[in-house]
């Protein structure tokens, strides 16, 4: 019986063995098969969220155009640790590539222990989607100019955001130190909580993503009052940028990124690159986006690279100065 | 009535063959899911969520919807059976649910969970139909302080969960609170008893908590007692699966105020199932004439919580579909589904596209039709199940339990943390400490806190608005008249429940 | 006065000295049954070891409830209406402690019968093992290997909790199951796990 035992043992071990050993460690041909077989999109989020659903938007048009289909990879988690770990663990051979989005220049600095290295791991592609924060307000306030809310409420300006460490409740922090310096803010869980803080009244101002609270500007749920991006947004013409209401230096604009590993053949990168220019180019897809609020456009990996490090180093400033706590 | 035209238009639908079609896949889907220990309701929505992009928002809304309220269905089958419980909120139903099983009263307690899932879906959808938009609002206008003296009412009851010394009872709730404290915390973004741990920064897996206390940690015990759990080997006949004239007695009026209790907590956004069936399972023990009997197969501790598990499931629709406002977790992925269609939920889904909300709705009562009809059938393939070896049941269980707990997050420390907690819930259940006390703790603990500091802040640190806000003030003397009620409980009862041990 | 397992010790081990008040005869029994060098030993596996297994639990508590308090002692407490992070912790940890406490005062006389009982109620190791070694192989399993090797050392390794001579069987169960679920969870509801490798 133990010998039995032993037995099977060492042959569940083999197959281990042999199952590790047997991964594809030779790089698929270079730029000019590529892609031979489906292409793999790790999305640190949960299905059904903004940037599962942007990527799935703009996936299938670049499937067409690359000739493989792209699968969706949905690996939620703290960190994007979950996320991260297995891109890792992918060869640098084109066939997985990763969604980052802003909220992963935060983690930089929140988390000090990651196991792994953006900068030297992972090498942007292009970025897909851009989206801007809202303020809003209570529609029945009476409040429709930033610099009026401010004055009529000062220090006793209520902010509802979604949770600390979150790219909204970042953004309240860098609000509240450059425009009224004592404002309480007030942390939810979801976007929904913060809705419906902002409908009782207990709140004066919430920030949040505009794709989250479209519906409920849409119903005059809420109203905004300023928008964070550097221009309009071109869904709400008629809302002014915080910086022109007033708010100078406070310019948030999230973003979804492609990345892929350190070591891909820059010809495929290149090529994956200029797909998704002309897929973002494409009227259906700018439409689609739109819809949700979102704006597709493409951009250079060297620009994406530059955007990236210089918004560690705000959101970093940012977290210092609120004093945010890190893991 | 406008109403009931609106939902002959929703009927008419919701009854076209490909609208039947899927929400006959969603609920079968569901309940297949549900009996499974492990994999729940959020995961396999989350992961039929891109199958749904391609198919029309109605039929897609509807299958995974189908799949939400099916696996609530299913959920307390595992519980019944194999004290093993296909969700978290399905734990409570293993306490009163097993003792009936192991006394040859299996087909009985399947028969009487299916009717009350069944009545409490209805209760919640009656509530849907007509009250909808008034509920949502009601919903909505609960601040933090009301919250918090839902939870504290929540709480109390809590202390009637143990069968057994109430001191351990307490202790397992307070440790169930503290564990609840691991992650983040929300009003300050400090990261609590993380021990610089990525993963536990959202929290410890409230999956890997309930399979490994009470899944884990039940396989552990019956191997350990080396009495594994023989099989009934008879076939079960309709007629052995009716209650007797008692039990429907007793299941009556339970089953209402469980429905009731599930939609109330249901519609509210932010609280979950496993609430509103740890409420229902303590007001009917304290409600009871019999408390004794619960822990050890009395039907109201069965048809409550099941009646409240599928009312809630149902009611978080009211705020997700009138307001645009998810109710939990699950809500807001399929209103994910919805966003990518190019719709966006809130207030004018009812008005601009009344079409796709009454087919919705319509289609809610159909499905609980589908599950009814195809549930009752199913029983006695269910007691079948128990007669297969519990040698071969238990690993075919802990696979399950694996991969099920795994596909939540895809993490396999999640599957580690299964086995952390089954042993832990193995070894204490063991020395007479519960395990049920914990895992509401566990759920309660983060939300009341949460909410308690939420509501100071907002009142300026002034503790009167516990008692300003009407409907915590409400709550707060409910929780109040409760704890007078148990103390003269146990004032009267005789000493002979404190002894000490042996 | 319960009945206690007879003690081994002989009368004439036993000391003349009248037995104080307040201790427990039992371990002045064993105490003074036998001459030094064994005393301890005895002291230790007949009375010490098994209170003390058969208290762990308690005592496992008031060390969750101290360490967890400590540490919530390190994160700003707060007042009670303005609570920092740590104060619910350290609140929660303190009412631990105190009922962990409580249950040992009250739960304070135990018996050599029921130490012995507690102890005695042999730690069952096979399944023990058998459960937990499954659980950890697939843990260690899935990603790297897959999910068809993973579930396969599963269900051996925990199978085995049973005694018993059936590898036929345990191997059939382990294929089907291992086969059925990648099927089920992998293809078609998208688990994102391998299959092998």
């Amino acid at each position: 019986m133990i010998s039995v035992l032993r037995l099977f043992t060492l042959m569940l071990l083999a197959i281990s063995l042999a199952g590790c050993g047997s991964e594809d460690n030779v790089t698929a041909g270079g730029a000019d098969t590529w892609p031979d077989k489906p292409v793999r999109i790790i999305i640190p989020f949960g299905p059904g969220g903004l940037a599962d659903v942007t990527m799935r938007l703009a996936g299938e048009p670049l499937g067409e155009l690359l000739g493989e289909r792209l699968v969706m990879e949905n690996r939620p988690g703290a960190g994007g640790v979950a996320a991260a770990t297995t891109m890792l663990n992918a060869d640098a051979d084109g066939y997985t590539l990763i969604v980052l989005t802003n909220g992963t220049t935060i983690t930089e600095t929140l988390f000090d222990d990651l196991p792994y290295n953006i900068t030297e791991d992972l090498v942007p592609v292009s970025a897909v989607a851009w989206f801007d924060l809202v303020l809003l307000v209570n529609p029945d306030s009476g409040f429709t100019d930033l610099q009026a809310l401010l004055e009529a409420r000062g220090d006793n300006l209520r902010i509802a955001t979604i949770n600390p460490g979150s790219t909204q409740n970042l953004s309240a922090e860098l609000f509240k130190s450059l425009a009224s310096n004592n404002a309480t803010i007030i942390p939810y869980r979801t976007t929904p909580d913060v809705l419906g803080a902002l409908l009782r009244g207990e709140v004066d101002l919430a920030i949040d993503a505009y794709t989250a609270l479209k519906g409920a500007i849409d119903n005059n749920q809420a109203r905004p009052i300023a928008v964070t991006g550097e221009v309009r947004n071109p869904a709400m013409p008629d809302i002014p940028t915080a910086v022109e209401a007033g708010i100078t230096g406070f310019v948030v604009t999230g973003w979804n990124a492609l990345y892929a590993r350190t070591g891909t053949d820059p010809a495929i990168i290149d090529r994956l690159n200029a797909d998704i220019a002309s897929v973002l180019a494409t009227d259906d897809i700018r439409t689609r986006f739109a819809e949700l609020g979102v704006e597709a456009r493409a951009n250079t990996p060297q620009e994406m690279q530059q955007r990236f490090l210089s918004d560690i180093e705000k959101w970093r400033r940012v977290i210092e100065a609120a004093g945010i706590e890190t893991l | 009535m406008e109403t009931l035209s609106l939902l002959s238009m929703g009927f008419e639908q919701a009854l076209t063959p490909e609208a039947l079609l899927f929400c006959f896949i969603g609920v079968s889907l569901g309940t297949f899911i549900g009996v499974l220990p492990g994999i729940g309701s959020l995961t396999t929505i989350a992961l039929c969520l891109p199958l749904t992009f391609h198919l029309e928002p109605l039929l897609g809304l509807i299958m995974l919807a189908g799949i939400f309220y099916g696996a609530q269905y299913g959920s307390s089958t595992a519980s019944i059976l194999l004290n093993v419980p296909g969700s978290a909120p399905a734990a409570i139903t293993c306490l009163d649910g097993y003792p009936m099983s192991r006394q040859g009263r299996a087909g009985i307690a399947l028969f009487i969970t299916t009717i009350a899932s069944f009545i409490g879906g209805s209760f919640a959808i009656l509530l849907l139909i007509f009250f909808a938009p008034v509920l949502a609002e009601f919903a909505i206008s609960f601040s933090a302080a009301d919250y918090f003296s839902i939870m504290l009412l929540a709480l109390t009851a809590a202390s009637t969960l143990s069968v057994g010394s109430p001191l351990k009872g307490l202790a397992m709730v307070s440790l169930g609170l503290l564990m609840g404290m691991v992650g983040t915390d929300i009003n300050s973004g400090q990261f609590r008893y993380t021990f610089g741990i990525p993963a536990l920064a959202d929290g410890i897996n409230l999956v890997a908590l309930a399979m490994g206390l009470f899944g884990v940690a039940e396989i552990l015990n019956n191997l350990a007692a080396g009495n594994v759990p023989q099989a009934g080997k008879e076939k079960i006949s309709f007629k052995q699966m009716l209650p007797t004239p008692e039990d429907w007695r007793a299941f009556r009026f339970s089953c209402l105020r469980g429905s009731f209790i599930g939609s109330f907590i249901g519609m509210l956004p932010g609280t979950g199932p496993t609430i509103a069936t740890f409420m229902a399972y303590a007001a009917e023990k304290k409600l009871s004439k019999t408390p004794e009997k619960f822990g050890h197969g009395a039907v109201a501790g069965i048809s409550a919580p099941e009646a409240a598990n599928n009312a809630s499931v149902q009611a978080a629709f009211i705020p997700t579909l009138t307001l645009g406002v998810p109710g939990d977790a699950i809500m807001a992925v399929m209103l994910g589904g919805l966003l990518i269609h190019g719709i966006t939920p809130g207030p004018q889904l009812v008005t601009t596209d009344a079409a796709l909300f009454w087919g919705v709705v319509a289609s809610f009562w159909i499905g609980n039709i589908i599950l009814l009809i195809l549930n009752l059938p199913m029983i006695g393939l269910w007691v079948k199940l128990l007669s297969i070896p519990y040698r071969f049941l238990f690993p075919a269980v802990l696979f399950l339990i694996c991969i099920g707990v795994y596909s939540v997050n895809n993490n396999s420390t999640d599957v580690l943390l299964t086995l952390v907690f089954g042993i832990m819930g193995f070894y204490f259940n063991r020395h007479g400490f519960p395990s049920a006390p914990l895992l509401l703790g566990f759920v309660l603990g983060p939300l009341m806190e949460e909410n308690f500091r939420r509501a100071l802040v907002l009142s300026d640190s002034s503790l009167a608005t516990f008692v300003d806000r009407p409907i915590s003030a409400v709550f707060l003397a409910m929780t109040a008249v409760l704890l007078v009620f148990s103390f003269r409980r146990k004032a009267t009862l005789t000493e002979d429940k404190v002894q000490p041990a042996p | 006065m319960e009945n206690n397992a007879p003690t081994k010790v002989s009368p004439e081990d036993r000391c003349q000295i009248p037995v104080p008040v307040g201790i427990d005869h039992r371990i002045y029994d064993v105490l003074h049954a036998v001459p030094n060098g064994k005393r301890l030993t005895r002291f230790f596996r007949q009375f010490l070891r098994p209170s003390l297994v058969a208290r762990l639990p308690v005592l496992l508590l008031i060390l969750i409830g101290l360490i967890a308090g400590s540490i919530a002692w390190g994160y700003e407490v707060g007042s009670f209406t303005d609570m920092g992070p740590g104060f619910v912790p350290l609140m929660l940890s303190i009412a631990l402690g105190l009922l962990a406490a409580l249950i040992l005062w009250r739960e304070w006389p135990i018996t050599r019968a029921g130490a012995g009982k507690a102890a005695g109620q042999d730690f069952a190791w096979r399944p023990f093992c058998a459960v937990s070694g499954g659980i950890l192989a697939w843990v260690l399993l899935a990603e790297s290997t897959g999910f068809v090797v993973a579930a396969i050392a599963q269900v051996v390794l925990t199978a085995l909790a049973l005694p018993g001579p059936r590898w036929r069987s345990i191997l059939i169960m382990a294929g089907i199951l291992s086969v059925a679920g990648y099927f089920l969870f992998v293809v078609q509801l998208g688990v994102p796990l391998e299959a092998v490798g």
